[in-house]
């Protein structure tokens, strides 16, 4: 050990610029793969909708001046069922990949006191419209569904159809059917009691980093009063026919709804993947360029410690060479040089992890980012320890290769 | 000597090839991340209307009263109709502009053509000269005309479109089963981000193309022409006319005071915190004075116009260069002190140390220049992929300029020097004596 680590602290500048580049290389790729992680979230997260080629949404539907009344939606509603193909229609006032209205609450399991950030979708026939995955219990009932609220139904007491992963945080038990949810921590709020469990629905809106907070959704039956921006959603039978019900459903909300519209204010048609697509646009861009970032910062940590350190062995060519005369075998050699490689990239990463907290605190100032979770380092560092050892293979093994009688030349 | 040395750095560079090239890459990568995510960011944060913007300020007063804002307390960004009247009526300000949205169908004289959605603002005659609207023709309606006339400017483009760039005004424009007079053409005007209509800046639904028609904002009201965009009501409104919306508390108007220096801004804020009062003497507001005060700039900073991930991509790029950087000075070390010999034998035949520092940070210079146009390479790719990662509306406004491309340059040549100041430093040290005895 001691002939490793003399000759590093004798010729400190060399191994200080490897230690500066693993620290540096460290810090940033933790930090980037951190906000990777998150931005893949929504990304690798099923977001329950089940053929997404089969839903066509239409929203951005304004009116000028006051909402439509609850009674002229469900006729459009109904109309548009009535569409040759459509299997199943549905008014709402939130969409899932739409963000233009997003109903939030905190939930809370009621008796037990677990709370949870959910979205809330409220209209009718949803499950079939989504084609979510019933896992347990019921859909809900024709009656259920063609109730209207006073206002937006946030307030009224009913039934919920919530997801596993909501299911599973409020109540860790086990069964969450029959259970009541309530929405809000006021005393008086709302209770709905869960009569179905699905086994994914994405929020409208994706946090920054909360995991599982992104399938936490719950579905309420009936149509809203007083709902500035309804949205229609209907289910086809097949995508080829997806095309004409689209044009169909243009032709129905216009012609029920487009004389109260705001001039200017196009409704949009869309089938639910190209809205998917839209939103998954921008955690998309950030994954790539996240990722991009980090394989070239790791990428030039390599060539980096491979260029030092085979300048580092070129020049102690000579010490090689008699060390091999005086009997070292060439797998000494080979290992010496990669347990240098070792302490040096551990030295690195020591100083990297440091640096890649200090890093992540100071972002958590600035921005709204939650801590670097400490399960990033471990893996961090084997990571840097394979690279570094990666990196110098090809010095140590021309290293190993010196000859002896290198030793006695050139004095 | 220079060019001695620049021939010296050339040759030597010539000798070890891939070590150069790497070098280069090195260089030339880094600079062109930091420089195509600064060049979003600058796009992201200029100033859209530089010479102006700090002399255009947002009043903003708390009519909704602390149990309806937000946690923060911050009034909200419009004003009610009431407030906006009250204030273009105070004239407390030397120019004052109220706006808001709207959108028409726009109904061609030709009958054979279908019409068409325009967009574009409601506006008080100020608007213009207090947001620099320039006019290809005619001019905007004065202030007298404005009040219950139809005038109408329209965009370059719109005019384009219906005249064929011909000079329209006085012509006869129909929007919404009305016909409107045209009185000006305005030229090429479009801030961005939307500042003017600030509801609409974090809208990614918003392409950035510039408004198509201006009219008359008292006759818009009269008319009852809706907003399109941006109506934000307490949560106990209750009404359903347009009267019962004019009355109400809803905020919809943008609402902007034109404040020359620093003691008008003063004056103008203590005015809003007097009207304010005046309100809860009145009993409208049970609640004291609320009101803000913000120039453009201070408002884009407000509603966070640039978005987190640019920052954290800059941020990004930067530890990206930093880690080349010192790449780069490992490299350049390893490159510098293979040379110990030549440069004991220069020593030796009498070259100072001063001298032998400037021919390595001349060699540096000329990596770094060479790597300095592979940034430029990068960043015109970098640049021109840019639309594959933000949002198209992003892309658009980024763009590259000869300022950009100097800097890239400049960057990465400064940051050459910078990384070889050591390796020079040791290779200037180089002991003559002992370079020569060992060989």
């Amino acid at each position: 050990m001691r002939h490793i680590v003399k000759p590093l602290l004798r010729h400190r500048m060399m191994p200080l610029l490897v230690v500066l580049q693993v620290a540096l290389a460290c810090a940033i790729a933790c930090n980037a793969l951190f906000l990777l992680q998150q931005k893949l979230v929504p990304i690798v997260t099923p977001d329950g909708v089940g053929h997404p080629g089969r839903l066509i949404v239409a929203w951005n539907i304004a009116p000028r001046g006051n909402p439509w009344p609850p009674a002229t939606l469900r006729q459009t509603a109904t109309e548009l069922h009535a569409i040759p193909g459509v299997v199943s229609a549905s008014l709402a006032t939130s969409w899932p990949m739409e963000t233009e209205a997003q109903l939030n609450a905190t939930v809370v399991a009621d008796g037990k006191g677990i709370k949870a950030s959910a979205a809330i979708y409220i209209g009718d026939h949803l499950l079939d419209t989504l084609g979510l995955r019933l896992l347990a219990g019921r859909d809900f009932s024709a009656g259920e569904d063609a109730l209207v609220y006073k206002g937006a139904g946030l307030h009224t007491d009913g039934p919920t159809i919530i997801t596993q992963a909501l299911a599973r945080r409020l109540f860790p038990g086990g069964d969450a059917l029959g259970k009541v949810v309530r929405i809000g921590d006021q005393a008086n709020a709302a209770r709905r009691t869960v009569v179905g469990v699905v086994a994914h629905l994405m929020r409208n809106e994706f946090g920054q980093d909360d995991r599982e907070d992104v399938d936490y959704s719950m579905l309420f039956p009936g149509t809203a009063s007083n709902w500035p921006i309804p949205i229609f959603g209907v289910r086809v039978r097949s995508t080829a026919e997806a095309a004409g019900v689209r044009k169909a459903m243009k032709a129905v909300v216009q012609r029920e709804l487009g004389p109260d519209m705001i001039q200017g204010i196009d409704p949009a048609y869309e089938s639910y993947g190209d809205m998917r697509e839209r939103m998954l646009a921008q955690p998309k861009a950030a994954v790539w360029l996240l990722s991009g970032v980090s394989m070239i910062v790791l990428l030039v940590t390599v060539v980096g410690i491979m260029g030092l350190t085979s300048y580092w062995v070129q020049q102690r060519t000579r010490q090689i060479g008699v060390r091999r005369a005086l009997g070292a075998r060439r797998g000494n050699i080979l290992r010496d040089v990669q347990l240098e490689n070792l302490l040096v990239v551990g030295a690195g990463i020591l100083l990297g992890m440091a640096l890649a907290y200090a890093i992540n605190l100071w972002l958590m100032q600035r921005y709204e980012l939650t801590r670097l979770p400490w399960t990033y380092l471990p893996y961090g560092a084997l990571l840097m320890l394979l690279l570094g050892q990666l990196a110098v293979l090809s010095p140590a093994l021309r290293a190993a290769r010196v000859p002896p009688v290198v030793a006695t030349r050139s004095v | 000597m220079l060019r001695y040395y620049l021939d010296l750095g050339r040759r030597s560079l010539a000798r070890s090839p891939v070590l150069t090239a790497l070098i280069v890459v090195l260089t030339g990568a880094g600079v062109a991340s930091s420089m195509v995510t600064f060049a979003v960011l600058r796009a992201m944060s200029a100033d859209p209307m530089p010479g102006k913007s700090a002399q255009l300020y947002e009043p903003q007063i708390d009519n909704w009263g602390p149990a309806n804002l937000g946690a923060n307390g911050e009034p909200p960004l419009t004003l009610s109709y009431t407030d906006a009247e009250a204030l273009l009526h105070a004239h407390a300000a030397p120019r004052q502009a109220a706006l808001y949205q709207v959108g028409l169908s726009l109904v061609p004289m030709d009958a054979t053509r279908a019409p068409f959605t325009v967009k574009g603002y409601a506006v008080t005659a100020n608007f213009f000269p207090m947001f620099n609207v320039p006019f290809v023709y005619g001019g905007p309606w004065s202030a007298d005309e404005g009040k219950g006339a139809d005038a109408l400017v329209i965009s370059r483009r719109l005019n384009e479109r219906l005249f064929g760039g011909a000079d329209s005004v006085g012509r006869e424009v129909r929007l919404d089963d009305h016909d409107y007079r045209v009185v000006g053409v305005a030229g090429s005007w479009n801030p961005q981000p939307r500042f003017y209509a600030d509801d609409r800046l974090n809208d990614n639904d918003d392409h950035g193309d510039a408004p198509d028609v201006f009219l008359p904002f008292a006759y818009a009201v009269d008319r009852q022409l809706a907003f399109t965009w941006g109506d934000y009501c307490p949560p106990d409104y209750k009404g359903t006319s347009w009267d019962a919306h004019l009355h109400s508390e809803c905020a919809w108007i943008a609402f902007w005071a034109e404040l020359p220096t620093p003691a008008d801004a003063r004056r103008y804020l203590g005015f809003l915190h007097d009207y304010a009062t005046e309100q809860q003497r009145l009993g409208r507001f049970s609640w004291p004075p609320n009101v803000r005060l913000r120039n453009v700039m201070q408002l884009l900073d407000y509603v966070h116009a640039v978005p987190e991930q640019t920052r954290m991509s800059f941020l990004l790029a930067l530890g990206l260069q930093l880690v080349c950087l010192v790449n780069v000075v490992g490299l350049l070390l390893a490159k510098f002190m293979r040379r110990s010999t030549e440069i004991g034998v220069r020593r030796a035949l009498g070259a100072s140390r001063g001298a032998i520092g400037l021919q390595f940070l001349t060699e540096a210079a000329l990596v770094g220049a060479v790597g300095g146009l592979l940034g430029v390479l990068l960043t015109g790719m970098g640049v021109y992929g840019a639309g594959a990662l933000f949002t198209p509306k992003v892309a658009r406004l980024v763009h590259i300029d000869a300022g950009l491309l100097g800097l890239t340059v400049m960057v990465s040549i400064v940051a050459t020097v910078l990384a070889a100041l050591y390796p020079v430093w040791r290779a200037a040290r180089v002991q003559p004596g002992w370079q020569l005895k060992s060989n």
